[in-house]
């Protein structure tokens, strides 16, 4: 079953998190395949959960959805009771308890998790599993692209990018899986989450952002 | 029946308000947590100081009134100590499973929130009993220090500084008293422990030993630690608390305590 989990979770999709020195980038794809069908070219794969903290999803739809909307629910109450936002950790953790909860009793979620954010504590990306494990990392990726993804990730990230840099390295490493994995296309989703809060990037500021980098990889 | 004949009654149920809008049995669990001995919390800008009596004479060992409920929140109550240890642990619990689910110490007032829901619900059914005590909850969280009031008829506050059980009124006029001379955004931890303690001294007969004094203490950035007044770190406070106490009562006009109090058995 963990395995089952763990196939469902990477047949579609690229999401890519990045932190840079103040905030986040996250970026993810726009297609929901059901086998070789394009289910959806406009799928919605990141899911604000406050103004300060981002999810993105992989995985089956259905359950990520219902997932996405019970964290939403949680979010908002207990923000309501304590007066103050969640943490990035705090949301990682209760994701991870959910998740866990649900692998250990009924059928475990078959969603993997980017959640992005900032708090008092700076910005942070954690990486969550099916089953509920949690890894927090500089730069995640997830989804069937994400081997390829990492692999432009790896070679790409140093300690001090700034948002710049760290925006076009996430889209260079989502571009190419775009280019190499069948799974995931049909556009690009770009968030970046500052002090302020998110911003969606509008399609025409992306499409600058990925004419410089034909012009890198061109050049190059 | 042994009760008040103006109640008409009134008083036999939280679950009847009487005529003029009151639950009369909550108003009587309040007076059953000022019969317990007396329990102080002072918020400075850098922490947070619980303080109480403990209940001791020459057959009674002295007993403990502070409790830790997690590492960064302390609590002491007055009133029935049965029903404030059932508190007590339903705090550590509630704490603990904020931990579970969050990864994070819990917000001191969300847990104040919780106890005082808790106690809400034994003023709302037939059959139940509010809790005869009150609860003072300090730490420091997130949002920096916080004391929070709980109270027996299920309400939630949060203090400055403030006083419950036997002779409180004493000890709340010092600590408005000194209050106004101060200024609470650099008012340090040291200083609100001396604080306490002479408004603890100022409400206990004249014969309290430094042994009978417990505290409980967190600085931002560390933990809740519990001491008594008789320990070689706290006497020096002890004894500044105690000249403090006597210059303020010459000041006010005031005699010392007088022997004898109306402390209970099974209070604390």
């Amino acid at each position: 079953m963990i395995n089952s989990g763990r196939d469902h979770a990477l047949k579609g999709t690229t999401t890519v998190g990045v932190v840079f020195k103040d905030g986040v980038v996250i970026a993810a794809d726009k297609r929901a395949s059901a086998g070789t069908f394009i289910a959806s070219k406009m799928a919605k794969k990141v899911h604000p959960i406050t103004d300060k903290i981002v999810f993105t999803i992989s995985g089956l739809v259905a359950d990520a959805q219902v997932l996405i909307k019970w964290i939403q629910n949680y979010v908002r109450r207990i923000s309501l009771e304590r007066e103050r936002p969640p943490l990035v950790k705090e949301v990682a953790s209760l994701t991870s308890v959910l998740l866990h909860n649900n692998f250990r009793s009924l059928l475990p979620f078959m969603v993997h998790f980017i959640i992005g954010g900032i708090d008092q504590f700076g910005p942070h990306i954690y990486f969550l599993d099916h089953v509920g494990s949690i890894h927090e990392g500089k730069y995640m990726s997830t989804g069937s692209g994400s081997p390829v993804a990492y692999g432009v990730l790896e070679s790409g990230y140093h300690q001090d990018l700034d948002e710049k840099a760290a925006i076009s390295l996430a889209l260079r490493a989502l571009r190419s899986a775009i280019k190499r994995d069948a799974a995931t296309g049909d556009g690009i989703d770009l968030v970046v989450i500052k002090d302020e809060g998110y911003r969606f990037f509008k399609p025409k500021e992306i499409e600058e952002y990925l004419k410089d980098l034909d012009k890198v990889i061109s050049e190059g | 029946m042994f009760r008040p004949e103006q109640f008409a009654g009134y008083d036999r149920s939280t679950i009847l308000f009487s005529p003029d809008g009151r639950i009369i049995q909550v108003e009587y669990a309040r007076k059953a947590m000022q019969r317990g001995t007396i329990s102080i919390g002072v918020a400075a800008s850098n922490g947070v100081v619980l303080l109480g009596k403990r209940k001791m004479d020459d057959l009674i060992l002295p007993n403990k009134k502070i409790f830790q409920i997690d590492e960064h929140v302390g609590s002491v109550f007055s009133g029935y100590s049965a029903d404030g240890r059932y508190l007590v642990s339903y705090a550590r619990e509630r704490a603990q499973v904020y931990r579970f689910i969050y990864n994070e110490p819990v917000d001191i007032e969300y847990l104040g929130q919780d106890i005082a829901s808790l106690m809400h619900t034994y003023t709302q059914f037939g059959g139940a009993r509010p809790f005869g005590c009150g609860l003072i909850l300090g730490g420091v969280d997130l949002l920096g220090p916080k004391l929070i009031y709980v109270d027996p008829g299920g309400a939630m506050m949060r203090w400055v500084a403030g006083a419950i059980g036997y002779n409180k009124e004493r000890a709340e006029r010092y600590l408005r008293d000194t209050l106004k001379e101060v200024d609470l955004s650099k008012l340090d931890i040291r200083d609100a422990i001396v604080m306490g303690l002479a408004a603890l001294i100022l409400a206990s007969p004249q014969d309290l030993k430094p042994v009978e004094i417990e505290l409980g203490f967190i600085k931002s950035g560390e933990k809740f630690v519990i001491k008594t007044a008789d320990l070689e770190d706290i006497k020096p406070l002890y004894e500044e608390a105690k000249t403090k106490a006597s210059e303020w009562a010459k000041k006010a006009g005031e005699e010392s305590m007088e022997e004898g109090s109306e402390e209970e058995e099974g209070m604390v």
